[in-house]
């Protein structure tokens, strides 16, 4: 590659990460819910973007497939998880639970009561959210946490207008489901 | 309030959540991090080359010269199994084929 290339690639490149890098890596820690595997998947997305940038081909906005990307990189990670728990059941006899998670400390404001009770309904949401389809969770992350619009949900998940209402609409009534139930049992 | 309204109840606050974005403090090392491990990833797959890359010419050229070797020791002669002429004697038999005839046609 030539010199003039490369530093062009490069100056390139490290404006989109610095434009997209806080969206990326909130987008990435809505699925993962850990700051740590937000920040790996986000590196990653970043350096899968790098390498493929010369078979961009702009029929989309970069920030679009930059999401793309970041959406299929969180999913992925979530299903190997899911994956090694599955394996991990075996020799969790041998750990006590909750050994290896690590708690999420995300800076908020407001009395300690209120924070905890907030705490306590994030835990309850990111729950009820984790068990959503893949593609439901995937339109109301963006549409809810990260305030895409419908028409760009569209543009990151490929889909048509309609699918992705039709999504949301079910994704929502999943959720509703699973924290009534969730409620009914704890309240 | 009821059980049914409380659920409900915490149901909305909790939906009340996706309201309340909060986000992850800003990472000022994240670009020097991803361009960290797209050198560490650019030496590694150039130390990962410059093994194959001998290990592989090493082995062709082995291949090489066992091919020149195997062909240059051989007599050429083709060891025929006795499924072979037993098919050559049917095909004979079939398109009523002598040696004499053979050797006909091949002069011809």
């Amino acid at each position: 590659m030539f010199l003039a290339e490369q530093t062009y690639r490069t100056t390139d490149f490290q404006s989109i990460v610095e434009n997209l890098q806080e969206k990326v890596r909130n987008t990435c820690f809505r699925y993962v819910n850990n700051v740590e595997d937000a920040d790996d998947i986000a590196q990653e997305v970043f350096i899968q973007v790098y390498e493929s940038m010369n078979n961009f081909r702009e029929e989309s906005q970069i920030s679009t497939w930059v999401y793309r990307i970041a959406v299929n990189k969180s999913l992925d990670f979530l299903r190997s998880k899911k994956r090694k728990k599955r394996f991990g059941q075996i020799t969790s006899l041998f750990k006590s639970y909750g050994e290896d998670e690590e708690i999420i400390e995300i800076p908020s404001y407001g009395t300690p009561q209120k924070e905890l009770e907030d705490k306590e309904r994030k835990e309850v949401l990111d729950w009820a959210l984790s068990k959503l389809p893949d593609n439901q969770k995937t339109a109301i992350i963006l549409s809810k946490y990260e305030g895409f619009s419908n028409k760009e949900i569209t543009e990151i998940m490929d889909m048509s207008l309609s699918a992705v209402e039709a999504l949301m609409h079910r994704g929502k009534k999943g959720l509703q489901k699973q924290l009534k139930d969730y409620f009914e049992k704890h309240l | 309030m009821n059980k049914q309204e409380k659920i409900q109840n915490e149901i909305d606050k909790t939906f009340g959540l996706f309201d309340k974005k909060e986000t992850l403090p800003p990472n000022p090392y994240f670009y020097t991090r991803v361009k960290q491990r797209l050198n560490d990833r650019t030496k590694k797959e150039f130390s990962i080359f410059s093994v194959l890359k001998p290990a592989f010419f090493t082995a062709l050229i082995a291949l090489n010269l066992t091919t020149a070797i195997w062909y240059t020791s051989s007599d050429g002669s083709v060891i025929s199994s006795d499924a072979d002429l037993e098919l050559v004697d049917i095909l004979k038999t079939d398109f009523n084929l002598d040696n004499d005839q053979t050797e006909n046609l091949l002069f011809e």
